[in-house]
């Protein structure tokens, strides 16, 4: 994985970033930090699998974050599905910070 | 006054030492080492690395290990990744010794993160946070 693919990712999600020996990111939904990842500084490659994981998606889906093919929603439904985001979290709270973030679908995009 | 006592070893004297002896230097033949053995050859195969390694120890010095930590080691291209599975964490670098270095920083680095967040993490990552605890402790 390239530094600005991982970069993607961060916009894309909006993970929240904080410059330490490397650029650590992790993914906030209600309230609750639900995963977490990290990027060497420079432009080495990144290790795609091990950043994949810690992002609890599968090969497809990091391509689709990558790309245009799968979007926030999409991501939140992923973590969901495998447990990472507590369905009691989402009940509970009233306040969402992703939805008023969400991008549009991507619909119509390559 | 005292009296002069007999010496142990009688000393020769001087006309003896002078009566025809002489000194000759005469060349000394030291063995010669045995010839090199040419045709004894080493093999000398690709060094093996580890895949795998325990971890007793982290670069932060602000931590203690109390069990050691299984550490997966792959050398891709130019670089080296140490991986703790365990708790999906990672470290590269350009040798096995840098990879773990980084991996131990990080670690640390994700003890500290997870312990001021823990009121709010998400089920996973409250795993990584007990399971962490299982095999690092803060020194005093």
């Amino acid at each position: 994985m390239k530094t600005h693919e991982f970069e993607i990712i961060v916009r894309k999600l909006g993970l929240k970033t904080r410059n330490s020996g490397d650029r650590l990111a992790w993914f906030e939904y209600n309230g609750q930090t639900v995963v977490r990842t990290k990027r060497s500084h420079g432009n080495k490659e990144q290790p795609g699998d091990k950043i994949r994981q810690q992002l609890k998606v599968n090969e497809q889906q990091l391509s689709g974050l990558i790309s245009c093919s799968i979007e926030l929603p999409e991501y939140i439904e992923i973590l969901k599905s495998r447990g990472i985001i507590a369905q009691q979290s989402e009940s509970s709270s009233q306040q969402k910070p992703d939805e008023t973030t969400t991008p549009k679908p991507s619909a119509g995009k390559p | 006054m005292a009296t002069a006592t007999a010496p142990i070893v009688k000393q020769p004297q001087a006309d003896v030492v002078d009566a025809g002896l002489t000194v000759q230097l005469m060349p000394i033949e030291w063995p010669k080492p045995a010839p090199a053995q040419m045709d004894v050859r080493v093999e000398v195969g690709p060094a093996r690395r580890p895949d795998r390694i325990l971890l007793g120890t982290l670069s932060d010095q602000g931590f203690r290990v109390i069990k050691p930590i299984a550490v997966s080691l792959e050398v891709r291209d130019d670089s080296t990744i140490a991986s703790w599975p365990a708790v999906d964490e990672f470290g590269t670098g350009a040798s096995i010794s840098n990879a773990v270095e980084d991996l131990g920083r990080t670690v640390a680095e994700l003890y500290r993160t997870l312990q001021l967040d823990a009121a709010r993490l998400g089920p996973d990552l409250h795993a990584v946070w007990e399971k962490l605890q299982e095999f690092v402790v803060p020194r005093r």
